[in-house]
């Protein structure tokens, strides 16, 4: 009777197991991940997830690219370049605060400060600058911090997402975080991210196409035309925690960085495309 | 005419709503603080349509009308205690959603 018990307990113990292990690095959840999406979308071209839904429908990415003649953002990219490029009251400029002087470093965002062991989205790093520097901190979901932002992406475009999570325990978690986020249904319509992104990406959800997983911070900051102007990525978290009646968190609260880092490491290998257009 | 026992029936008649008033100001205000406290420990699991109603109960029991703030009160408490359980289950059940998982 004993016996059988142990038995059960280990039976039980060896069918958690893989499940706990299973994508135990982020590494080999990245490969999982570009594997599902190719394997759901064979025709597209790894590099297009990069455009979201646009990489899923011809329909929509023709009328898109026609779009892109005249971006709606160019002017907010220009006043971004102005901003960026203007010093502070003390003289310096936020190029004194970014590795290369903030020019083609976007790939590299969001890391993991070892020193304060929390994770740094460009936008916070932005911020970050001007207050060390004595300015106030800007809003954060759009205006002046989504130019700058969008200025930012325009010198990294091409290069490839390279985010790094380094061998320390609390980097880890915050990646780990940021997964569970993702994959945690939440609202009184009990979805998750992944609900929609990961299951049914391609389908229709009234008028919007669902895009996957893979990509999807690639073109931030965008102008929707919703907005009718630019967003940050974390905006648009809101937007969708919202849609299925769950409370946003603020933007760039611990949560949203976290969840930016699982969602940005995703795309590592995949270019930065930012910023673009969305409906 | 019996005067004193028609002013009694008369004050009795004019208490009556106000202590059903007071009633409902004490059920509103327990079952408000519930549900305050349930939306709390939704933790980041909260639900806008609590907030909503958290909201419109107290408005309208800023404007006395404490029967309205109650079934609202009440409203949110379910929905917070809802979420509570959603905010439970997921924190295993997420892992069962994961690609590769
Ligand atoms: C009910 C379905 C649904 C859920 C749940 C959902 N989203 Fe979305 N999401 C959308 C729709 C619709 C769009 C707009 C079409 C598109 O680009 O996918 C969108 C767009 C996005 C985009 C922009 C993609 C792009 O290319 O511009 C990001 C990023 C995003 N969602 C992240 C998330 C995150 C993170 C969560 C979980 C907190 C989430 N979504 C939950 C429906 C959803």
């Amino acid at each position: 009777m004993l016996k059988a018990k142990i038995i059960l307990v280990a039976m039980g113990v060896a069918l958690l197991a893989p499940q706990v292990l299973a994508g135990a690095t982020p590494e080999e959840d990245r490969k999982e991940t570009v594997e599902y999406f190719k394997q759901m979308f064979p025709e597209v071209p790894l590099k297009d997830f990069v455009n979201g839904q646009y990489a899923l429908n011809e329909d929509r990415r023709a009328q898109w690219q026609s779009l892109q003649d005249f971006p709606p953002y160019e002017f907010a990219v220009a006043e971004g370049k102005e901003m960026f490029e203007a010093p502070f009251a003390n003289g310096k400029t936020y190029g004194s605060c970014f590795e290369n002087g903030g020019i083609g470093v976007r790939q590299n965002y969001p890391y993991f400060d070892e020193g304060t062991k929390q994770v740094i989205t460009l936008e916070l790093a932005i911020n970050q600058c001007r207050e060390a520097n004595g300015e106030k901190p800007l809003k954060y979901k759009k205006g002046d911090i989504a130019s700058i932002s969008a200025y930012m992406a325009t010198t990294s475009e091409g290069e490839a997402f390279d985010i790094k999570v380094p061998d320390d325990p609390k980097a880890l978690a915050a990646y780990e975080d940021g997964k569970q986020f993702y994959y945690s249904r939440r609202g009184q319509l009990n979805f998750s991210c992944a609900s929609c992104h990961v299951q049914n990406p391609g389908k229709w959800i009234r008028a919007d196409l669902l895009s996957p997983t893979l990509g999807q911070p690639s073109s931030f900051p965008v102008h929707r035309s919703k907005w009718g102007e630019l967003g940050t990525l974390h905006r648009r978290f809101a937007g969708c925690n919202k849609n299925v009646r769950a409370e946003p968190l603020p933007a760039q609260s611990e949560e949203y960085r976290n969840l930016e880092y699982f969602l940005t490491y995703m795309s590592n290998g995949l270019p930065v495309v930012g910023p673009s257009t969305r409906p | 005419m019996n005067k004193p026992l028609l002013t009694v029936g008369l004050t009795l008649s004019l208490l009556v709503p106000l202590c059903a008033q007071a009633g409902a100001k004490e059920d509103f205000q327990k079952i408000y603080s519930d549900a305050k406290s349930a939306q709390k420990d939704a933790g980041d699991f909260k639900w806008t349509t609590t907030s909503s109603r958290l909201k419109a109960a107290e408005s309208a029991a800023e404007s006395g009308d404490y029967d309205k703030a109650k079934t609202l009160a009440a409203e949110a408490l379910k929905l917070a205690q809802e979420s509570v359980d959603q905010r439970k289950t997921q924190a295993e059940a997420w892992r069962k959603a994961v690609i590769g998982g």
